[in-house]
């Protein structure tokens, strides 16, 4: 294993490892494809070091198999973040970053020749003024330093502080809230980032119905609102999951599409071509490029948000522009107010009922009844009647409920014996 | 903006850690190592102790007896507490703006606190808008973040979490209008994105001793407060030794209909969960390990996938799922025999 290490150029590679492990966790070496062994042993032994406490190994007949087995309500800060935090750099990027903040460190203001000067005066290490010089611009645009014009040339000195940074209840409430926010909202790595400048975890919140596979789409997903904000196109590949397609493909991005049930994130976009909004799988996309500038954005912004209280879920529909579905529900109004109360709240603005004593009406209009047939099912047990103006959905559904029915009857036959 | 780089590697927070700590008191390589097993990976410690020591890094220490090494910055030594932070990037800037049309964000602070951070932050760009997203299935009675007496229990309960207990007057979901007072040990703060609520997960304190576990919507308290009461000696504040899975786990059987699988796999990712194929029914075999307090959430769930899902056991929650279905096809067609 000698050259092994543990950092990484490329962060696509160590996400489609971590996605595999975690979300799925059966595939053997073998199965790994598109990959050469070499390839899968280096990415497991990665990934092994990154979550060590979280890896489960286990032989069935095809080979090892290597999972990551974590109980969300038990886990206080993401342990995949630990892949945004194994970018690979040169001993020069690590030497610099620390020689730069012990030098500016008191407000000084020096030039990267002067930095170079300092560095072998006091590190005894001999660097050259260009690399400085590009160090200093990057960390520029990181915002760490800014530069101040002297003469011809340009000096750095260390960002300011902001005022919350100062001790006080301001920052300690800001942490907290860091403490929060890094585990449940949008880029949660960069919250972290923040706790880890402070050497501080989270030890107040814990999360239920968490996704956290998500953090390994969030490059991509800044990408993507990066080109929103500049009402660009986007040009990006897409790998179908059903068929392991890979296309590209060309839309403006409108919005992201959140499932806080199922897990899944969509891209909405609009397809020109087709003059159709889309929706797509954000854990199914790379490659992400913005093109141009599209002057009819918010018109399209507006359009899209006047469908939303149509979808039910990510479809737009198909011919028929919208579908009705009724459900004839029985609940015991004294004992089963807990099922009303999950119609008002899960129903998206469907209309309810109440037929006559313990029968309740719900009636939903969205653009395609099929995505509401996992809802209805978690009914099973209470439904009277469904009725829905896409027949095919209704024989789907009520298909499923009559296999499922048979596929327990042998229970049935075990409870009369 | 650049979300993977190096600045945010583990390896740089290990080599900060190792110089902050060396500047307190020399560091012994062993010590070096318990900081790179605690804030890096496994094997890290492999590379970043010979290049710190004798290696391409080691002009950021300095041995200072036989096989100690302290730092060899000269900030460190006359600020330590600031010692080598890195400004905020743009990054960091831009995730806090963003934060701050939030609601749940602006819980934390006042609204003078929040004046002075939208004011301190002025010149940038939020990373996100709180439009750019649509969750679409997100339960509609979220929490009312931003009603006073909400945000004031909520700032309450924060001032308290692991610290103190909080006396808790809370009507029940089961029993309402009747409220219950109960004093808490409050360990921490759940919140659901699904049901975008926060929960309050406490153990009673009755008499000075501990007692139940309870898990209590923040919305439903009807008051509280910080308590005078001492915290019991070698109190535990550590709340998931009262949330154990149940002893076995459900098992499922996926088929290849419907994308089953793929659909199975992402759903159940927020549930601790193993699976494996069985070449002889070319199925797949799932295990998910579930808290018993979510048993009824998890059924629904299950039911959701219809029959592209068979549910193996355990025999209790293949009970209950067969009382439905069989309750189910009654309904459709009356009582069968």
């Amino acid at each position: 294993m000698s050259g092994f290490q543990e950092s990484i150029k490329n962060f696509d590679k160590i996400r489609d490892y971590m996605r595999q492990f975690f979300l799925y966790g059966f595939k053997v070496r073998t199965e790994f494809q598109d990959k050469s062994p070499r390839t899968y042993d280096n990415e497991r032994r990665r990934i092994e070091n990154y979550l060590a406490p979280y890896i489960h190994g286990e032989y069935t007949a095809k080979g090892k198999q290597v999972s990551i087995r974590i109980n969300p309500k038990h886990i206080f800060s993401n342990p995949l973040y630990a892949a945004w935090k194994s970018k690979s750099f040169t001993d020069r990027d690590l030497l610099l970053h620390f020689f730069l903040l012990d030098l500016l460190f008191e407000g000084q203001v020096l030039s990267p020749s002067k930095l170079c000067d300092q560095i072998s005066l006091k590190y005894g290490e001999t660097l050259d003024v260009q690399t400085v010089r590009l160090k200093c611009r990057e960390y520029e645009k990181l915002g760490i330093l800014c530069s101040v014009k002297e003469g011809k040339s340009l000096s750095y000195k260390l960002a300011s502080p902001l005022a919350f940074e100062k001790p006080g209840p301001l920052r300690e409430h800001l942490l907290t809230a860091v403490k929060f926010c890094s585990e449940a909202m949008p880029f949660g790595f960069v919250g972290n980032t923040l706790l880890d400048r402070e050497f501080l975890h989270n030890d107040r919140f814990c999360f239920k119905h968490g996704f956290l596979v998500h953090t390994l789409e969030d490059e991509i997903l800044l990408r993507i609102l990066s080109a929103m904000r500049e009402r660009r196109y986007i040009r990006f590949v897409n790998h179908s999951s059903r068929s392991g397609l890979q296309t590209t493909l060309f839309g403006l991005p409108l919005k992201i599409f959140v499932s806080t049930r199922t897990g899944r994130r969509y891209l909405c976009l609009y397809f020109e071509p087709r003059r159709r909004f889309n929706c797509l799988r954000l854990d199914c996309i790379s490659q992400v490029e913005a093109l141009e500038f599209c002057p009819g954005y918010e018109d399209l912004q507006k359009k899209l948000s006047k469908n939303l209280p149509n979808c039910w879920g990510v479809s737009f529909g198909g011919r028929s522009r919208m579908e009705t579905l009724c459900l004839k529900l029985q609940i015991d109004e004294k004992t089963e107010s807990y099922l009303l109360n999950r119609l008002k709240r899960e129903g998206r603005g469907g209309e309810i009922l109440r037929i006559c004593e313990n029968t309740f009406l719900y009636t939903g209009t969205f653009y395609d009844a099929n995505e509401m047939l996992n809802w209805v099912k978690t009914f099973t047990g209470r439904i009277l009647d469904v009725q829905c103006s896409n027949v095919e959905a209704q024989n789907k559904l009520t298909a499923d409920l009559d296999i499922l029915y048979r596929m327990y009857a042998d229970r049935g036959a075990n409870e009369n014996a | 903006m650049e979300f993977f780089h190096e600045i945010y590697s583990a390896y740089f927070q290990v080599v900060r850690k190792i110089l902050l700590e060396s500047a307190k008191s020399p560091l012994t390589t062993g010590e070096m190592k318990q900081i790179s097993q605690s804030y890096a990976f496994e094997e890290s410690f492999l590379s970043i102790i010979p290049k710190l020591t004798e290696g391409s890094w080691s002009s950021l220490l300095t041995p200072s007896k036989e096989k100690y090494w302290s730092c060899a910055l000269s900030s460190v030594s006359s600020r330590p507490q600031e010692l080598l932070k890195a400004p905020l990037t743009r990054l960091q800037k831009s995730w806090i703006k963003a934060l701050l049309s939030d609601p749940r964000f602006r819980l934390f602070f006042s609204e003078e606190e929040l004046t002075s951070l939208a004011r301190e932050l002025s010149q940038e760009e939020p990373l996100y808008l709180p439009e750019d997203f649509h969750y679409y299935d997100r339960f509609s009675d979220q929490d009312p973040y931003e009603d006073p007496l909400y945000r004031c229990h909520f700032q309450t309960i924060l001032t308290a979490l692991c610290r103190c207990p909080l006396f808790v007057s809370y009507e029940s979901a089961k029993s309402p209008g009747n409220s219950h007072t109960l004093e808490l040990l409050p360990c921490r703060l759940q919140y659901s994105a699904k049901n975008d609520k926060f929960r309050l997960l406490a153990v009673s304190l009755e008499r000075g001793k501990t007692g139940r576990f309870y898990q209590l919507n923040v919305n439903r308290i009807l008051a509280c407060h910080v308590s005078k009461t001492p915290v019991p000696p070698r109190f535990d504040w550590d709340f998931t030794r009262y949330q154990k899975n149940a002893s076995q786990p459900v098992k499922i059987r996926i088929s290849r209909e419907r994308n089953a699988l793929e659909r199975c796999m992402l759903h159940f990712a927020s549930y601790e969960k193993q699976t494996v194929y069985e070449p002889d029914t070319d199925t797949y075999l799932c295990s998910i390990y579930y808290d018993p307090s979510d048993e009824t959430e998890l059924l629904i769930e299950l039911l959701s996938f219809g029959p592209v899902i068979r549910i193996l056991g355990p025999e209790n929650v293949l009970d209950q799922i067969w009382q439905r279905v069989k309750r189910q096809h009654e309904l459709f067609y009356e009582r069968v025999d």
